[in-house]
């Protein structure tokens, strides 16, 4: 019901503007700069990446279901593109409360929540265990860095699990009684302990009586309140802010493009990059767009001149649309889409960062 | 080499145990004087530790091939959780990063697994090449025979890395091989001078039972009476994930005692592993689950393995009913079959290989390619796979065969007009002869399930010659009966509900919690 309530909301933003599977890319978040423009434009952001696990074809089904339903109805003849019936914002309107849409802070901690989740599970089960004398526990994620970030934490903890526990406790308690107690309980019976393994998406899902999808949201969605309210007062909650410290914020480049973006520092040419890698020449652009988009000093003036960027930019406003092709008919025939693509990339950037 | 400490004093140190068991001592004697061995010993007899033991002791590295990665991680979670550090598992669930640190760090792993598949990855290979690899473990060897139990193309490559690894010593182990496997593992990994270390493989503490029914819910029947009957860990194997999936729910449902899980290849990470360590530690009791949860799994009181789809080889059977008993104590095989079942299987092989339509299309492709003169293979494997509506293994299949026979090299097509029609003869051939093989395997399944002599006798007969007598009862054509069956059986977990606040607490080990041992 939850995942249902994010694609209505989803839908009712888009308004007729954008297809469905827009949606599939927020949620999953999609590393494309036409998926972050969305979410900033249609006030979306909140959901950026918060379902990481979502299948194509799962979504489909929903999606389809949500038609069945008399919730949803094509816009006109438009392929893929849905809008709301009455039907729909009456639900909405009456499930309110039980959406938890304040939870979700995607594009803030899309890139951290699942580090931070993976911390707290294994740092739990050490102490526990080791509390308890038990050294051969078998580790509930093989995350190399997690491991190595835990055992870290345990030799400065060094014997004083029992202090650490308790202000877990007092930490994670005060947070978490602030939500609906089913939420909570979500959150707790998926943790692992001394002798006590987690229960699994698919356990929950029977316990809860709830979809699997709507186990990872709320799951995601605890977290990412989690991680907000650590935020807002660091101070009241010492050990959840240290685990969140140092988890690099940025969300992280795809490893194909870290490998463009290696070879562009020795100086490769983009043909010869391409070439050398066997890959088209339009996909180490999508690359270099990446790079702009969440590399902090990447030097757009390489690739165009000053000029060309506000030329961009006033078409930019002067038309008000973010489609590429309004855009390009626009500006001088010289600039490609690519250049297009990395001014408003470079720009997206700046804005972001200014809220 | 001199060999001044007894190998036991080591079996002491790193693992505990007093004494070998049956063929370990020889085996693991057979490597450290460099000869190459296959060993073939009987399922959780202990065979991991005839190469983790060289691994600790020797100089260099030890590459294990592996074929399931859930396989790999238990076993790497077992050695570090026992304090053995220098031990890594390759699998393709690691990211990119992670994947990179492993790599520059490899040469300070003794003992690395790693699947067939990444094995033939560049990158991977050109770091070990630099390495001293001592020894080249072959686990579940029957998987490189090409009439073993799944067609992976890259085990048939393993003769030309352990070249390219400048010769290391070979270990080759199974469960489940018969004679004419054995030589095709020797042979495929081109050591003819093996030494040969076989020993009996039946289990004499598992009973084997054979139950006919009408359809599936019979067969669900059938087990909610058996699990009221007894209270014991078990697994039960399905060949489709969706049925796995709906039985675990029918059964949770039906035995509110019990607490029921499934497990398959589809599922997510986090969830496998809370899965299969819940088992693993007594919080569940009956694992509905596919063959993705198998080879390996060592948890020493599972009571009853049921199979409730046909298997389709008596290999998968023998290693999957493996699972039962490694205690030594007394266990159950159970197969339930109903008459339409017999259907499934075929299927299932038909659909595993290409067919001839495949074929046509897939030599349309490349000399559409060489007409344009596209002469070198652009298309990633998915895209490929895409295109010809081919599923990845039957187009690792068709790969291997291409490059077998000279048609691709390196990604090059090389164009003969009658070789490559040669070539597609051949290769029909080769499908056609495969699909014939693995249907006469399927008989003998069809055959034992139907059999009226000893099942013991029947199932182990073309693996090797007689087979001890059953240490407790042994088949259903021997007289087994359940009521004289008694197992240890476990106790129940109470399934009380409490608030979150109090789980926290006794998760966190909080307060009045504080003295559970
Ligand atoms: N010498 C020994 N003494 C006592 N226990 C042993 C000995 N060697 C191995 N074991 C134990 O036997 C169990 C099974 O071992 P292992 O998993 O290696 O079996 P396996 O032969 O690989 O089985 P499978 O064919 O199912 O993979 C393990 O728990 C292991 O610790
Ligand atoms: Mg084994
Ligand atoms: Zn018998």
């Amino acid at each position: 019901m939850i995942f249902d309530g994010i694609i209505l909301t989803c839908v009712s933003n888009l308004n007729g503007e954008r297809t469905a599977s827009s949606i599939y890319h927020l949620v999953k978040g999609k590393k494309s700069i036409q998926t972050i423009q969305d979410a900033h434009i249609y006030q979306l952001d909140k959901f950026y990446g918060i379902h990481s696990h979502l299948t194509k074809e799962r979504f489909n089904k929903n999606l389809s279901a949500l038609v069945t339903a008399g919730l949803l109805k094509p816009v006109g003849t438009k392929d893929g593109v849905f809008q709301l019936t009455t039907h729909a914002v009456n639900w909405l309107d009456n499930h309110r409360e039980q959406l938890k849409i304040d939870y979700f802070h995607g594009l803030t901690y899309n890139g951290t929540a699942n580090s931070f989740f993976l911390r707290l599970l294994l740092l739990i089960q050490t102490l526990t265990n080791t509390k308890m004398d038990h050294y051969h526990f078998i580790p509930v994620t093989d995350n190399y860095h997690v491991e190595r970030w835990v055992k870290q934490v345990y030799r400065k903890i060094n014997n004083n699990q029992e202090k650490a526990l308790e202000s877990l406790y007092i930490e994670l308690y005060s947070i978490l009684k602030k939500l609906p107690d089913k939420d909570a309980s979500v959150f707790v019976d998926r943790l692992t302990g001394y002798q006590n393994y987690g229960l699994s998406t698919n356990q929950l899902s029977d316990k809860y009586n709830l979809s699997a999808d709507d186990v990872h949201l709320i799951l995601t969605g605890v977290i990412h309140y989690l991680l907000s309210t650590i935020q807002e007062k660091e101070g009241n909650y010492p050990i959840l802010s240290y685990i969140v410290k140092d988890l690099d914020k940025a969300v992280q480049i795809t490893h194909s493009a870290s490998i463009t973006s290696e070879l562009l520092s020795k100086n490769y040419t983009i043909e010869q990059i391409s070439a050398m890698r066997n890959l088209k020449i339009n996909t180490i652009y999508d690359h270099i767009v990446e790079l702009a988009l969440y590399e902090a000093n990447f030097q757009v003036d390489e690739y165009i001149s000053q000029e060309e960027q506000e030329e961009v930019l006033t078409v930019l406003n002067n038309v008000n649309s973010y489609k590429l092709k309004d855009i390009k008919n626009s500006v001088n025939t010289n600039i490609s889409y690519f250049q297009i693509r990395l001014v408003l990339a470079v720009n997206k950037k700046l804005l972001s960062q200014g809220d | 080499m001199q060999q001044t400490i007894p190998l036991e004093d080591y079996l002491q140190r790193y693992f505990h145990f007093n004494s070998f068991r049956t063929g370990q001592k020889e085996i693991i004697q057979d490597v450290l004087e460099g000869k190459d061995v296959l060993g073939i010993l009987p399922t959780g007899s202990g065979k991991s530790i005839c190469y983790q033991l060289p691994a600790i002791i020797q100089e260099g590295t030890t590459i294990v091939v592996s074929p399931l990665i859930s396989l790999m991680i238990d076993q790497v979670k077992e050695l570090k959780a026992n304090n053995f550090k220098g031990v890594v598992a390759i699998n393709s669930f690691m990211n990119p990063a992670e994947r990179r640190t492993v790599y520059t760090n490899l040469g300070s792993y003794q003992l690395i697994y790693v699947s067939p598949e990444l094995l033939q990855q560049h990158e991977l290979i050109s770091h070990l090449k630099s390495m001293t690899i001592k020894l080249v473990v072959i686990d579940e060897a029957h998987c490189i025979s090409q009439w073993g139990h799944d067609f992976r193309p890259d085990y048939l490559k393993l003769s030309e890395t352990l070249e390219v690894l400048h010769h290391p010593t070979v270990m080759a182990l199974s469960a489940t091989a018969t004679p004419e496997v054995q030589t095709d593992i020797i042979h495929s990994l081109g050591r003819p001078n093996m030494h040969k270390r076989i020993y009996p493989m039946d289990r004499e503490n598992i009973a084997f039972c054979m139950e006919e029914v009408t359809d599936d819910v019979e067969k669900n029947e059938r087990i909610i009476q058996l699990f009221k009957q007894f209270k014991i860990p078990a697994l039960i194997y399905f060949t489709s994930r969706a049925v796995a999936e709906k039985t675990a729910e029918i059964l949770s449902t039906h035995l509110p005692e019990n607490n029921i899980a499934f497990y398959h290849g589809g599922m997510e990470q986090l969830d496998r592993i809370s899965i299969q360590q819940q088992f693993m530690n007594g919080q569940l009791d009956i694992i509905c689950c596919t063959s993705a949860f198998g080879m390996g799994i060592n948890k020493s009181n599972i009571r009853l393995i049921v199979h409730y789809h046909l298997p389709l080889q008596l290999e998968s059977y023998i290693q999957e009913v493996g699972r039962a008993g490694r205690d030594g104590n007394s266990s159950v095989g159970l197969l339930l079959f109903s008459p339409k079942d017999l259907y499934i299987p075929t299927n299932m092989i038909k659909n595993e290989l290409p067919d001839e339509t495949d074929l046509r299309n897939l030599f349309l492709y490349l000399k559409n390619l060489v007409t344009q003169e596209k002469m070198k293979i652009t298309e990633t494997n998915e895209q490929i796979e895409n295109r010809l509506q081919i599923s990845e293994i039957q187009w690792k299949f068709f790969r291997y065969q291409l490059e077998k026979h000279g048609i691709i090299k390196n990604n090059y097509i090389i164009y003969d007009e009658e070789q490559w029609n040669e070539t597609m003869r051949l290769i029909q051939l080769i499908m056609k002869n495969r699909f014939m093989y693995k249907q006469e395997k399927l008989y003998d399944v069809f055959n034992w399930i139907h059999d009226k002599k000893c099942l013991r006798n029947q199932l182990y007969r073309n693996f090797q010659s007689g087979f001890r007598n059953a240490t407790y009862q042994c088949c259903s054509n021997c007289g087994f009966s359940w009521n004289k069956w008694e197992p240890d059986e476990t106790e129940t977990n109470s399934k009380r509900i409490s608030s979150w606040q109090a789980n926290l607490k006794k998760l966190l080990l909080i307060g009045e919690f504080d003295e559970t041992e």
